[in-house]
C-alpha cells in the first residue's frame, strides 16, 4: 500500500495546514519531525478523516480517499495518549475494530488471540486497561490498531509517555513488528533520536508546512533549510557573503571570519556547521587537509549530556564545538585558552532561508 | 498543622449545621404524625393515585429528558457553532424563571388557546388538565438539570476515544453507543434522578397546567403537591401533614435505592 498526500490544506481553529505533499511508499516508515505546535497531529487527523479538508487529495494505492469518512478509510491511528477505552478490558480493546466491522464472535476470538500472542498480552486479556503499565498500554494500542489490517498506520508521538530506557527498547520491537505487518507507517514526533532510529524517510514540519523531506541521511547530514538545521541542533548557523574561487570552492565572510565551502556561491549565504564536526587543537595543526583553520579563545565550557560543549570566540564570532569529556581532560582545556578549530569544507552545509 | 485542624473543625461544624438545616424539617415532618393517621391515608385511593401520578409523571419527564437532553448535551459539548453560548443559556433559562411564571408561559403554548394547544385541541387532544400537562410542566423545570449533569460528564470524556473508535471502523452511532454512552452512564443516571426529583417537587408550574386531571388517564386524580396544598388550604395542617410525610417517605426510599444502585456502578475518568 502507498499513501499519497497531494497539496493538502486544512484548518483547525485559526491554525492552517497547507501545501502538504508527500508519499509513504509500500512497507516504509516515514517520520514527520517538527516542534510542538507545528501541525503534526492535525495532519494525522486530516489523513485519518477526522478533519475537514479545504483543498488537496489523499490517495491510498491511487484510490482517492479524500471524501471517505474515517471508518471507511482503513487507516489506524495510535494517538499520543493512546486513547485506550477505559471501560473495556485488554481483550475488548483489541477486539473493538473487528466488532465494529461486524465480524462473527469466533472469527474475532481467533484474530484477537493471535495478535495477543504476538504482543505478549495473553496474561493480561481480562485486565482493565486503566490497570496497565505504560509499556503494556502501548502494546495494547498497537495491537488494537494492527488487528484491523490497516492500509496505513499513523503514529502520533506514541512513545512520549515512556521513560527513556523503555522507549528505546520499544523502538526496536515496534519497528520489527511493523515491518512484519508490511504496513506503511507515518509517525509524527518532535524527538530527533526517535526519528533517526525509526525513520527511513524524514519530513520536517514548521508552522503547518513541510519545509524539507528526504532520506534520514540527507536530512540529518545535509539539511538544506536554516530552520531545519537549527531544529537539528546545528548550533553554528551564520549568514555571510560568498565569493567563488577558481578551484570550485567559495570563500564566505561572516563578520570578517572567512570560511571555505565547497561549490561556487556568490552573494548572501547561510552556512551551518554541526558542533561535532569541528576538531579542536591547542597548537596550529601541521598536517591537516582541512580548508578551514580558525584561531580563537574559549569563552565557555558546558556539559551537554555525555559530551562537552565549548564556545570559542573567533574574531567576535561565537562558534560551538562538541568534544568528549576525555578530550577535554586530555587537552586540559580551560577558559580563555587559545585553540585552533579545524573544519573541513565538506562539513559546512549551505542552507536556504 | 494546628491551624489546619482548627480549620477542619470549623468546616465540620459548618457542614453539620448545613445538614441539620436540611434534615430538621424533614424529620419534624415525618415524626409529627400519629402513626394511625399515616396508616389510614396509605389506603386512601385519592392519596395513592396522587402519589402514583406524581411519581409516574416525574419519571416520564425524566425519560423524555434523557431522550432529548442527551443528544443536546452531546452537541453542546462536542461541537462549536455560532450562538452556542446562547443555546447553552436557553437550556438554563427554566432554572431562573419563577415556576409560577413558567406555568403561565407553558399555558400560552399548551393551553386550549395556546400556540400548540389550540392545534391539538382542534384535533380533540387536550394537554392542560391532563396527565400530559403535568409531565410537560415537570419536564420544563427538570430538563436543564439533566442536560447540565450530562454536559459536565461529557466534558470529561476524552474526544480522542471517539476519534480512535471511528478510525477503527466504527460509525458515529456505534461509537456513541459503545464508547460515549458507557462512559457517561453514571452521569445519565444522576441526571435522571435529579430531573425525576425535580419533577416530584414541582408545584408552581404544575398547578397552572393541571390542577386536577380532568381528562384521559388518572382522571380525577391530583398531583401529590397539589393535593397537599389543597388539603392544607381547605382542611388545615393536620390533614396535609400525613400526605406530605408519605410523599417524603416514598421519595426518600426510592432515592436511597437509586443512590445505592449508582454507587455500585463504576466511574471512569478520561
Amino acid at each position: 500500500m502507498v499513501l499519497k498526500v497531494k497539496d493538502l490544506m486544512t484548518r483547525k481553529g485559526s491554525f492552517i495546514l497547507q501545501n502538504i505533499t508527500f508519499e509513504v511508499p509500500d512497507n516504509s516508515y516515514m517520520v514527520i519531525l517538527g516542534p510542538t505546535g507545528s501541525g503534526k497531529t492535525t495532519l494525522l487527523e486530516t489523513i485519518a478523516g477526522l478533519n475537514q479538508i479545504i483543498k488537496g487529495k489523499i490517495f491510498i494505492n491511487n484510490n482517492d480517499i479524500t471524501d471517505l469518512p474515517p471508518e471507511k478509510r482503513n487507516i489506524s491511528v495510535v494517538f499520543q495518549n493512546l486513547a485506550l477505552f477505559p471501560h473495556m478490558t485488554v481483550y475488548e480493546n483489541i477486539e473493538y475494530g473487528l466488532l465494529a466491522r461486524g465480524l462473527p464472535k469466533q472469527v474475532r476470538a481467533v484474530k484477537v488471540n493471535e495478535i495477543m500472542k504476538i504482543f505478549e498480552l495473553e496474561s493480561l486479556r481480562n485486565r482493565r486497561v486503566i490497570n496497565l503499565s505504560g509499556g503494556e498500554k502501548q502494546r495494547v494500542a498497537l495491537a488494537r490498531a494492527l488487528i484491523i489490517k490497516p492500509h496505513v498506520i499513523l503514529l502520533d508521538e506514541p512513545f512520549s509517555s515512556l521513560d527513556v530506557g523503555t522507549r528505546k527498547q520499544f523502538w526496536k520491537e515496534v519497528k520489527k513488528i511493523l515491518k512484519e505487518y508490511k504496513v506503511p507507517v507515518l509517525h509524527v514526533t518532535h524527538d530527533q533520536e526517535e526519528a533517526m532510529y525509526l525513520g527511513e524517510i524524514i519530513a520536517i514540519m514548521k508552522d503547518g508546512k513541510i519545509i524539507e523531506q528526504g532520506s534520514v541521511e540527507q536530512i540529518f547530514s545535509r539539511p538544506k533549510n536554516a530552520f531545519v538545521a537549527d531544529f537539528l541542533q546545528y548550533q553554528n548557523i551564520f549568514t555571510g557573503v560568498a565569493e567563488s574561487n577558481p578551484d570550485g570552492t567559495s570563500k564566505v565572510s561572516v563578520n570578517g571570519t572567512k570560511f571555505i565551502v565547497n561549490g561556487k556561491h556568490e552573494g548572501r549565504i547561510i552556512i551551518g556547521i554541526r558542533p561535532e564536526n569541528i576538531l579542536i587543537s591547542k597548537t596550529p595543526p601541521e598536517f591537516s587537509t582541512a580548508r578551514n583553520i580558525l584561531r580563537g579563545s574559549i569563552v565557555s565550557i558546558e556539559p551537554a549530556g555525555p559530551a562537552i560543549l565549548l564556545t570559542v570566540n573567533v574574531n567576535s564570532l561565537l562558534i560551538k564545538v562538541m568534544i568528549t569529556r576525555g578530550s577535554l581532560e586530555e587537552l586540559e582545556l580551560k577558559h580563555n585558552d587559545i585553540v585552533y578549530l579545524i573544519i573541513k569544507a565538506s562539513s559546512i552545509t549551505i542552507l536556504s532561508e | 498543622m494546628y491551624r489546619m485542624s482548627l480549620l477542619l473543625v470549623f468546616f465540620s461544624l459548618i457542614s453539620f449545621i448545613s445538614i441539620l438545616f436540611i434534615l430538621l424539617p424533614i424529620f419534624s415532618l415525618l415524626f409529627s404524625n400519629p402513626l394511625e393517621k399515616l396508616m389510614s391515608i396509605i389506603t386512601d385511593p385519592q392519596v395513592i393515585s396522587a402519589i402514583l401520578v406524581t411519581l409516574l409523571s416525574a419519571a416520564s419527564a425524566a425519560i423524555i429528558s434523557f431522550l432529548f437532553g442527551t443528544p443536546l448535551a452531546y452537541i453542546l459539548v462536542r461541537y462549536e457553532f455560532p450562538g452556542k453560548y446562547i443555546v447553552d443559556s436557553i437550556v438554563e433559562l427554566p432554572i431562573m424563571v419563577p415556576h409560577i411564571v413558567a406555568g403561565i408561559a407553558l399555558l400560552t403554548v399548551w393551553g386550549p388557546r395556546g400556540l400548540l394547544g389550540a392545534v391539538f385541541s382542534s384535533q380533540g387532544f387536550k394537554v392542560t388538565d391532563t396527565f400530559i400537562g403535568i409531565v410537560i410542566a415537570e419536564l420544563f423545570v427538570s430538563f436543564p438539570l439533566y442536560v447540565k449533569a450530562v454536559e459536565d460528564a461529557l466534558k470529561l470524556v476524552d474526544p480522542t476515544l471517539e476519534k480512535v473508535s471511528r478510525t477503527l471502523g466504527a460509525s458515529y452511532g456505534f461509537t456513541f453507543y459503545k464508547i460515549t454512552l458507557p462512559l457517561i452512564k453514571n452521569a445519565i443516571f444522576t441526571g435522571l434522578i435529579l430531573s425525576w426529583a425535580r419533577g416530584i417537587s414541582e408545584f408552581g408550574a404544575v398547578i397552572i397546567l393541571t390542577y386536577v386531571i380532568l381528562y384521559g388517564p388518572f382522571s380525577g386524580a391530583m398531583p401529590a403537591s397539589t393535593l397537599i396544598y389543597n388539603e392544607f388550604t381547605s382542611k388545615g395542617l393536620s390533614e396535609a401533614l400525613p400526605i406530605a410525610s408519605l410523599l417524603v417517605l416514598v421519595s426518600l426510599v426510592l432515592f436511597i435505592i437509586f443512590k445505592i444502585l449508582q454507587t455500585r456502578g463504576e466511574v471512569y475518568g478520561s
